[in-house]
């Protein structure tokens, strides 16, 4: 009898206990009351749209007193509460309301943040902080009539292309950033040990960079020639990086199409199964040569230093696939003072291919949650932080004179010691509000940066992959079981750590088909033709 | 007395004796090279010129001798005091709050007459297999408890643990006998006056054990910081560590400009591990004292 009771209950809490992990994971409990929040305060936008106001906040009211709270990625620097305070101070002024700006770090807190409602008023976003999953599962608020009443300004200071570019499903849920940026690959070396060792001129020949490896191999045994390292990328598993350097031969849409797709930029609704291509297996084995060669250590797959720390200690001569033209700027002003003798090299890919692609306007974002308390002031603190100089200057660079100083050349110059700075240049990594016309840059990394830009700018066009917001639901566990495979079969290949390249890719495929690779595929080109049809993308011509 | 020497002294004579003792010296001589050997290597790391640790790794004796890695961490002592201050503090009052509260569930646990005392276990027993899920704790916590941005958030969630609860009951029936209580009760003394001066002193060992087990979750927590802590004044030591190997590997993956010098980054992590484990480390030789208790009272009674 009493072990009956007991399994009575037993049962009876674990059916409770499911219950209520299904209420809490499946956030139904608060989109209920998002979907409560939003139509009543998408009623009183209108109420006070229609009354008129005049200035700051235009239509909205701002004459209760009320409290802001903003998150942005990162970590908050030392001064970071200084900072806010002066923050708050100018919102109390212009939008009677304090401000409080908090920071998470991993993509674990943001879920949290935003499944469990917690109150937030504007918050960073970005494609590769799952924008579309959110926007598409209700977190955040629909912009398309409720941001041009609430802020004229910044519905006009955003183009056209870019909002419809921020579109999940039809309607917007994030304001982009404007400023335009390019992160490319590249290859990395050292121009001084070229010209010690007399070899080749880096061109875009792929020979060049062979011959430079080669000799660096010959003349310096002590060094590697260059570090390359698996690392993940998100959920399509894990890669090695030498993924990356082809970059700088294919015109595709971009080298992260997942699942060995292949998008060719030139006619986007081709669609090649990458990985059965003849390509594939001869540039893996080029990697094999280049792993056999000895350009790599054999236990590279094992290997986690950053490449970056190994190549400025001298450990490694080049990097196959470096990131980014500021990283690359700040890298040239770090080994000028670190190790004068040297000469750096850095050969984007995009230059290779002659093919520049900008950062999809999802890169970078502003979102206001559903789960805001005061949705409108959202917005309106946005628009000051993207088009009032003076809260740009303040919530990206700090106090003018005490964080940072404007030279007469008009450059940024970090008052002191910039490591020792209590809040640097960009500390609150609000990079969705960045404003071209605000923008200062240190002189070190300035005159690099806007060449490379400028050079971009010459062959540039639009990015027409990374918006595409892929709908993972009718693959899910295909899509798990494929990562799997990817991390454990892939990364060998393109490390040219295998006997027979052949061999190993039908392995691959093979496992990789059992776990469900036709499936996947299907699905995401039948949604990415959609997507292309939706778009209206056209066919271009890459000079 | 100087009989029993004598018999030591045959014992040790005889040739079995002499090699097990040899055996016995070396393995314990292996099992601590093998226990020093990662600290020893952590510390002379620590003190590793960064760049000569990147390229040329770790090594007993440091090739190339800088304290850069303790000058970037101790740049601005008030943060990493005031995060040695706070962690300190929850430790001491987590971990005398928590004996306190858990030697009591324990003991009451345990005790034949408490009529339910089955059936709290169980529910207590219950919440280790199953539970509501983070998202749901993470509301209760921060949206009914309102523990945002307090001390409280870093400590209450670990007062009891459940694992630890059931060991305390476990010991203190092993250790207690009913008729001890019973006795003290015949004499007149009340509950308390019973779990006070009669119980705790018999579970000193267990206590110490709990109480080690705590401290170092204390010692450790970072998790909570991370999820309820958004004041940089209030983090954690193990937190506050966390956070600025991530601003500074943040700043350089983001190509955020950070000036001409380059960080101490392998060596700093080195240095973290050294000044983390530091204080804790002190804990184990006042606590072991009650650890040999422990064995020796089981020993004594088989």
């Amino acid at each position: 009898m009493k072990k009956r009771m007991v399994c009575l209950l037993l049962a009876a809490v674990m059916c409770l206990s499911l219950l209520t992990a299904c209420g809490g994971n499946g956030s139904s409990g608060s989109s209920s009351k998002a979907e409560s929040s939003k139509s009543g305060s998408s009623e009183s936008g209108e109420d006070s749209g229609e009354a008129s106001a005049g200035e700051t906040g235009g239509t909205v009211d701002l004459s209760k007193k009320s409290h802001l709270i903003m998150w942005s990625p990162g970590t908050p620097s030392r001064d970071h509460n200084r900072i806010v305070e002066k923050l708050s101070a100018l919102t109390e002024r212009d939008l009677n309301a304090d401000l409080e700006w908090n920071r998470f770090v991993d993509t674990a807190k943001l879920n949290l943040l935003l499944s469990s409602g917690e109150p937030i008023d504007l918050i960073y976003t970005a494609n590769y902080q799952n924008y579309a999953v959110y926007a598409a599962k209700d977190a955040f608020r629909p912009l398309d009539e409720f941001l041009p009443g609430v802020s004229p300004a910044l519905d006009e200071y955003v183009s056209d292309e870019m909002w419809d570019a921020a579109r999940v499903n039809g309607t917007i849920y994030m304001v982009p950033c404007m400023w335009p940026e390019w992160v490319p690959y590249g290859f990395l070396w050292r121009e001084d040990l070229r010209k010690k060792y007399n070899l080749p001129e880096i061109t875009d020949d792929i020979s060049t960079i062979e011959a430079y490896m080669e000799g660096i191999k010959q003349n310096e045994p002590d060094m590697q020639v260059t570090g390359e390292v698996v690392s993940t990328y998100g959920s399509i598993g894990s890669h090695f990086t030498t993924w990356e350097f082809l970059d700088r031969k294919y015109k595709w849409a971009d080298f992260r199409v997942p699942y060995g797709l292949y998008i060719d930029y030139q006619d986007p609704t081709k669609v090649i199964d990458w990985w059965e291509t003849e390509e594939f297996a001869e540039d893996m084995k080029m990697f094999k040569r280049w792993a056999d060669a000895g350009y790599w250590s054999r236990s590279s797959l094992a290997n986690t230093e950053s490449k970056q720390n190994a190549f400025e200690a001298g450990k490694i001569a080049c990097d196959l696939a470096f990131n980014s033209p500021s990283g690359y700027a700040n890298l040239v002003s770090r080994v000028a003072a670190s190790h004068p003798d040297w000469e750096l090299g850095w050969q984007p890919h995009y230059r290779v291919k002659n093919l520049a692609t900008p950062n999809h306007a999802t890169q970078n974002g502003m979102s206001i949650p559903n789960s805001a308390n005061e949705p409108e002031r959202g917005v309106l603190l946005l628009e000051k932080l993207v088009l009032d100089e003076e809260y740009f200057r303040l919530s990206q660079y700090g106090e003018e004179g005490v964080d940072y100083n404007i030279s007469d050349e008009g450059y940024y110059e970090a008052i002191g010691d910039s490591t020792t700075a209590g809040f640097p240049r960009e500390a609150g990594s609000l990079w969705s509000t960045r404003n071209t016309e605000f923008m200062l840059y240190p002189e070190a990394t300035a005159k690099i940066l806007s060449e490379l830009n400028a050079e971009f700018e010459t062959y540039t066009y639009p990015n027409i992959w990374t918006g595409f917001a892929e709908d993972t639901t009718p693959y899910q566990s295909e899509k798990a079981a494929l990562a799997n495979v990817i991390t454990e079969y892939l990364p060998p290949i393109q490390a040219g750590l295998v006997d027979d390249v052949d061999a190993a890719i039908a392995e691959f495929l093979e496992k990789a088909k059992v776990a469900g690779l036709d499936k996947i595929r299907e699905e995401y080109k039948k949604q990415w033709l959609a997507y292309v049809e939706e778009h209206n993308i056209q066919p271009v011509t890459v000079k | 007395m100087v009989q029993t020497a004598s018999v030591q002294k045959k014992i040790r004579r005889t040739p079995s004796t002499i090699t097990f003792n040899i055996i016995a010296y070396t393995f314990v001589l292996l099992l601590s090279i093998v226990c020093v050997f990662p600290l020893v290597l952590i510390v002379s790391g620590s003190f590793t010129q960064n760049s000569i640790l990147v390229r040329e790794g770790y090594r007993l004796v440091p090739a190339a001798f800088s304290t850069d890695a303790y000058a970037e961490l101790f740049k601005y002592p008030e943060g990493i005091i005031r995060a040695y201050g706070s962690t300190i503090l929850c430790t001491i009052i987590g971990t005398a709050l928590g004996l306190f509260v858990m030697s009591m569930t324990g003991y009451v646990l345990q005790r034949k007459d408490f009529l339910y005392r089955n059936r709290v276990s169980f529910l207590i027993y219950f919440t280790t297999i199953f539970g509501g899920g983070m998202v749901p704790w993470y509301i209760l916590l921060s949206q009914y408890l309102h523990l945002n941005n307090s001390y409280v958030a870093r400590v209450f969630p670990l007062l009891m643990t459940p694992f630890l609860i059931i060991l305390m009951r476990t010991f203190i029936s092993s250790s207690c006998p009913a008729a001890v209580i019973e006795s003290a009760k015949i004499d007149g003394a009340g509950d308390f006056k019973i779990f006070i001066s009669i119980v705790l002193p018999i579970i000193g060992p267990g206590l110490a054990t709990v109480g080690l087990f705590l401290a170092l979750a204390y010692w450790n927590e970072w998790y909570l910081t991370s999820l309820f802590i958004t004041d940089r004044e209030m983090y954690s030591l193990q937190y506050y560590l966390y956070d600025m190997l991530n601003s500074s590997r943040f700043a350089q993956e983001m190509g955020m400009y950070l000036g001409d010098r380059e960080l101490p980054s392998e060596s700093i992590k080195m240095a973290m591990v050294v000044v983390v484990t530091g204080p804790i480390i002190f804990l184990y030789p006042f606590v072991q004292k009650y650890f040999v208790a422990g064995i020796a009272i089981g020993s004594v009674k088989g």
